[in-house]
């Protein structure tokens, strides 16, 4: 029974979610678009929507081998296609990030994505690698973080944070023990605490307290521990060094409603509209931030400014909601495929939707540097749209042959 | 990923935790925002796409009563700039330059400010800013706004008032009835946009301005601008202090001029002291001294006590009552009544009034309105001062029978007087007639009111009589005024020192109260003098403003025909022909109607207008065809050829100031400029008659 075995691979939950999410966010941008564009931004978004979703139906009738052994083809390709950003890449936004192939606009930035996301995952998956080496931990690294050095060339420090964040899910999925995952994260948190000495106090006793049981050999234990104090010390000496410019910068990634003018602008604009919607919203097609165009970049980065504006407390819930659905259900699907290949690629696309979702969301309530990063099947941008649909592509695939090795 | 499930299982439990906890944070913040800071951020996004703006409403104007604005609104403009939006400085700064007059370099300077918003001139008259209303430049601010206008300046100011910057009423009849005159100010929603485009907001109408009530008085603007000149001319000629001056119908009670010195500007009202922006005819009261003995004479007559021709000794210019020597200032023997009033012996009158009751005088006085508010309706009227016949002193009856220990007003006299010679009606006065509210609804607010008849027709024809005496061969010779056969009673009133508790030796009041003309009187006029410094004696001070004011105003009332209108004349017979109809032409129709009724006259009021134009007699009913107002004219009329009085009656006393040559009457001979020069503002014209 031919129409039975294809009922089968269909991934029902994968797809309602993808297909609700891909209506609201239509919806959005209709409302963010019509009062000065008419249906153009609405009609091309469908388009790409519509070509998308099609095409991640089929992708689950792919043979699932196919996948991982061109993934490192497919890495390559993204490689090369941001070099070759460098050459003829086309102005957005005054950052190099366009590139025009056969007529067609393409972010390569998105692209790399997935692409090093699959890299990742058929490394380890191919030569059954075990992280926790040395040797193959720094292959990992260098394949995640080559197209993040490129991209933040660009300049485009949203889109290479994102490579920064797949990398501890990436490693801690393909079983990095413990003690590595400390190594990474310590230093970061030690940077941030530096500031305040009691801070840095009490998390040193932590770190020494780690330290002392993972029963380690004390040279290496020594050696951790210097290099935390070399940072403590050193990150408030790098920042006095630095002019009072490039300190208000930096404050104002980290915190922009100190800026009011410039991103404090965005910001505050922003909570506006979503404070104001309330519980239940203003209506669709009725938000006044919206409509009257107080919202910056309103189809795109501050799209669900618009939804918690229009649609309110209620609207967001609803859409956050699903998303969160689609999230923990990719980690299911990561838990009972066989596949490592399919397994480690899950945990990276729901890392990279995660991302997404929560910086851009929490960009718009004021909570996370407004990045550009745009929100996974709601905001407006081909490029983005396709990739993530490719990534759901991918997951119906693996949710389909999820019994394949 | 050898690992088994259960690692998997333990490290999924640890992914999805992250995610929870993170959605948990993303979701309480949510809620932290759109519900419990929901009325904070609702309101933030109210103000910035909402702006409310106030439309003001346009003050009502004050109109004498032919409709002439003697207060109006004008819009002027603010303008401003943005130096950083402006594309052109040399050219707006040089513009500006031609327009309001000082150095390009003020301007420029103005302009090179690093700022968003300098001012370059403010209040500018439509006219001056029309050269830069026009001038089209991306930074340049041009902001309308209402401004209260006085076209006639310090004319009637002290009655009007004036207003504050935001206009409002801050004195006079513009505070008294700024509830009617204000309007009720308009609303509109703006809507602003991110980009900061402004737009009407469709979802609010704007609510429309309802603009103030007109206000229309009884004053004449003519007569107003007589007075005004000719007080000013009297108080500066005599170098006195300040002085009051009140022109009324005595057949109605209507005030239709009241002009006080020193005069202010209610343009510039904040340039001027507090002390010249008092409305001293109403609240400045005074003893008025010999004008008041009319009153007692009034009252001696109306009793029966004494005739014209009753005689008394006036004791050789001295005479004592009790401790008090009053004295005269020449020595009178035995005098007649009439010629006491003439002459104006205090010693006479003293001893005349001897034989009347004090309670008698007292309710004499009261009755002609002393001692009392007037009635007359305006803020900070003053009732004057007149005891009780019970706390009268042995001297008290002495004194206010030649006008001490007795305060009145300006108005007060003018009112007392009116009943004098109008046949013995008091009238209450009244200064304001009517309001006109913008939809067109009128509302009477006073009417000519009777209130008591005083004294009687004949007794107040002999009181007129002894008042032509007073200016035919008496103190008031100074009054005369050329073909016209007045009346009235001069006044010098020692002024009393409250310090001291005695009267000055040196200050006086000089007063002159008559009527004109003696016939059929059209005007009362009041003229007091403040502490007059070269002479003191009311006849040499005031009469002479009073004979000038009457000269001037008397036959301006005879309105010039205008063209459309003669044909219709010829309908009727003149009244002249039919029969003892009194000669109406250019009265008041107040007037001529009070005068009607009086003598039991039907009549009948054809067209709209404030003055008769002309009085005919059809079928027993008295036709009165009215007309509005002089008419209008920037042109010099061809005077020549006609008499000086003819003349004058042509001539648009607010335009020109008329300066004569040679003989004071007979024939116009030539004139400067000539006719049909038109002239924008006052101008000279100079008669030159034969």
């Amino acid at each position: 029974m031919m129409s039975n075995t294809i009922f089968k691979k269909i991934d029902w939950i994968l797809i309602l979610l993808s297909a609700f999410l891909l209506i609201i966010g239509l919806m959005a941008i209709y409302s963010a678009t019509f009062a000065t564009h008419g249906s153009e931004y609405f009609s091309r978004q469908l388009i790409i929507a519509t070509i998308g979703f099609i095409g991640m139906l089929m992708m689950a009738f792919i043979p699932f081998r196919w996948l991982q052994r061109m993934s490192f083809l497919f890495y390559f390709v993204s490689l090369i296609l941001l070099f070759l950003i460098f050459l003829i890449g086309t102005k957005g936004y005054g950052a190099e990030r366009w590139i025009v192939l056969a007529g067609i606009k393409l972010q390569p930035a998105e692209l790399a994505k997935i692409a090093t996301i699959m890299a990742v995952a058929a490394y380890v998956a191919d030569y059954n690698v075990n992280v926790n080496r040395f040797r193959h931990f720094i292959v990992v690294a260098i394949l995640v973080f080559l197209p993040m050095l490129l991209i933040a060339r660009q300049p485009d420090l949203g889109t290479s944070l994102v490579f920064l964040a797949l990398f501890i899910p990436l490693l801690y999925w393909a079983g990095l023990n413990w003690f590595a995952l400390f190594i990474l994260v310590a230093p970061v948190i030690t940077l941030i605490v530096s500031f305040n000495f009691y801070a840095f106090l009490v998390w040193m006793i932590v770190v020494s307290a780690i330290l002392f049981l993972s029963g380690r050999k004390p040279v290496i234990l020594a050696s951790i521990f210097a290099f935390h104090i070399a940072v403590g010390l050193f990150t408030p000496v790098m920042w006095n060094q630095l002019r009072p410019y490039q300190q208000k910068r930096l404050l104002t990634f980290a915190n922009p409603e100190s800026d009011p003018h410039g991103a404090g602008y965005q910001i505050i604009q922003s909570k506006v509209a979503i404070g104001s919607g309330g519980l239940w919203g203003k209506g669709y097609l009725n938000g006044t931030q919206t409509q009257l165009k107080f919202l910056p970049a309103q189809h795109t980065d501050f799209i669900f400014s618009v939804i918690g504006e229009e649609w309110g407390f209620t609207g967001v819930l609803l859409i956050l909601g699903l998303l969160l659905l689609l999230l923990l259900y990719l980690l299911h699907l990561a838990v009972q495929v066989r596949s490592t290949f399919a397994s480690l690629t899950l945990v990276g696309i729901a890392t990279v939707l995660f991302f997404h979702i929560f910086v851009n969301i929490g960009m718009t309530v004021g909570l996370a540097p407004v990045t550009g990063l745009p929100l996974p099947f709601i905001s407006y941008g081909g490029s983005f749209l396709a990739v993530t649909l490719l990534m759901m592509g991918l997951a119906h695939n693996f949710s389909a042959n999820r019994y394949q090795r | 990923m050898s690992k088994s499930a259960k690692i998997s299982r333990i490290r999924l439990f640890f992914l999805a935790s992250a995610v929870v906890l993170f959605w948990l944070l993303i979701e309480a913040n949510l809620f932290r925002v759109q519900i419990l800071m929901h009325d904070r951020f609702d309101g933030v996004a109210q103000r910035q796409y909402e702006k409310k703006i106030v439309l003001p409403a346009r003050r009502g104007a004050i109109c004498d009563v032919n409709g002439n604005k003697l207060a109006t609104t004008i819009i002027q403009y603010d303008i401003a700039a943005d130096p950083i939006m402006i594309a052109d400085k040399t050219r707006v700064a040089q513009a500006c330059a031609r327009s309001f007059g000082r150095p390009t370099r003020y301007y420029l300077t103005r302009l090179e400010r690093k700022s968003h918003f300098v001012f370059l001139e403010r209040r500018v008259s439509d006219e001056r800013a029309g050269k830069l209303l026009k001038l089209d430049d991306p930074g340049l601010i041009k902001t309308p706004n209402f401004r209260r206008f006085y076209p006639f300046k310090t004319y009637g100011a002290h009655l009007l008032g004036f207003t504050d910057p935001d206009d409002r009423g801050l004195s006079g009849i513009e505070l008294q009835f700024d509830e009617y005159l204000r309007g009720r100010p308009g609303e509109a929603v703006l809507q602003y946009d991110g980009p900061r485009r402004v737009y009407y907001d469709a979802d609010h109408p704007i609510k429309k301005a309802q603009p103030g009530a007109d206000l229309f008085l009884t004053i004449d603007k003519n007569i107003q601008t007589v007075v005004e000149q000719e007080l000013a001319d009297g108080v500066r000629r005599v170098k006195a202090k300040s002085g009051m001056a009140v022109v009324m119908d005595p057949f109605s009670g209507a005030i239709l001029a009241m002009a006080n010195y020193p005069e202010f500007d209610p343009n510039r009202h904040s340039r001027f002291p507090e002390d010249a922006k008092r409305n001293r005819c109403i609240t400045d009261v005074f003893e008025p001294g010999s004008t008041m003995k009319i009153m007692t004479a009034a009252a001696l007559l109306q009793e029966g006590i004494y005739n014209k021709d009753s005689i008394v000794h006036c004791n050789n210019g001295k005479y004592k009552v009790y401790d008090r020597v009053f004295r005269d200032t020449k020595k009178h023997g035995w005098l007649s009544f009439q010629r006491v009033v003439e002459k104006s012996s205090n010693v006479g009158m003293i001893r005349l009034a001897e034989k009347l009751p004090p309670r008698t005088l007292f309710r004499y006085l009261k009755n002609f309105g002393f001692g009392m508010d007037t009635g007359i309706g305006l803020q900070g009227a003053n009732p004057g001062r007149l005891e009780q016949p019970a706390r009268w002193s042995g001297v008290s009856r002495a004194s206010i029978s030649i006008g001490y220990e007795i305060g009145v007003t300006a108005v007060h006299l003018a009112a007392a007087y009116s009943a004098v010679v109008n046949g013995g009606y008091l009238y209450r006065p009244f200064v304001i007639s009517r309001l006109r509210y913008p939809d067109g609804r009128e509302e009477i607010l006073n009417e000519p009111e009777q209130i008591r008849q005083v004294i009687s027709e004949p007794v107040s024809r002999q009181l007129k009589l002894f008042m032509k005496g007073v200016v035919e061969r008496g103190t008031g010779t100074k009054a005369r005024v050329d073909g016209l056969t007045v009346g009235g009673k001069t006044g010098t009133a020692k002024k009393y020192d409250r310090k001291n508790k005695r009267y000055y030796s040196n200050k006086y009041i000089a007063s002159f109260v008559g009527f004109a003309d003696f016939e059929m009187p059209r005007f009362v006029v009041a003229v007091i003098i403040d502490e007059p410094q070269t002479y003191h004696y009311g006849g040499s001070v005031a009469a002479p403003v009073f004979s000038r004011i009457v000269q001037r105003i008397f036959y301006f009332e005879q309105p010039i025909a205008a063209p459309g209108n003669i044909a219709a004349q010829t309908e009727y017979a003149p009244a002249e022909e039919a029969g003892d109809l009194p000669p109406l032409n250019g009265f008041r129709i107040e007037s001529a109607r009070a005068l009607l009724d009086e003598k039991d006259m039907d009549y009948k009021l054809a067209g709209q207008g404030v003055f008769v134009k002309e009085a005919v007699l059809k079928d027993n009913t008295v036709i009165l065809n009215t007309t509005d107002a002089l008419v209008q004219n920037n042109r010099v009329p061809k005077l020549t050829g006609l008499t000086l009085r003819e003349a004058l009656d042509r001539v648009n006393l607010q335009l020109f100031k008329i300066t004569l040559q040679g003989q004071k009457k007979g024939i116009v001979r030539s004139q400067r400029p000539r006719a049909g020069t038109r002239v924008k503002k006052r101008t000279e014209l100079v008669l030159v008659c034969e």
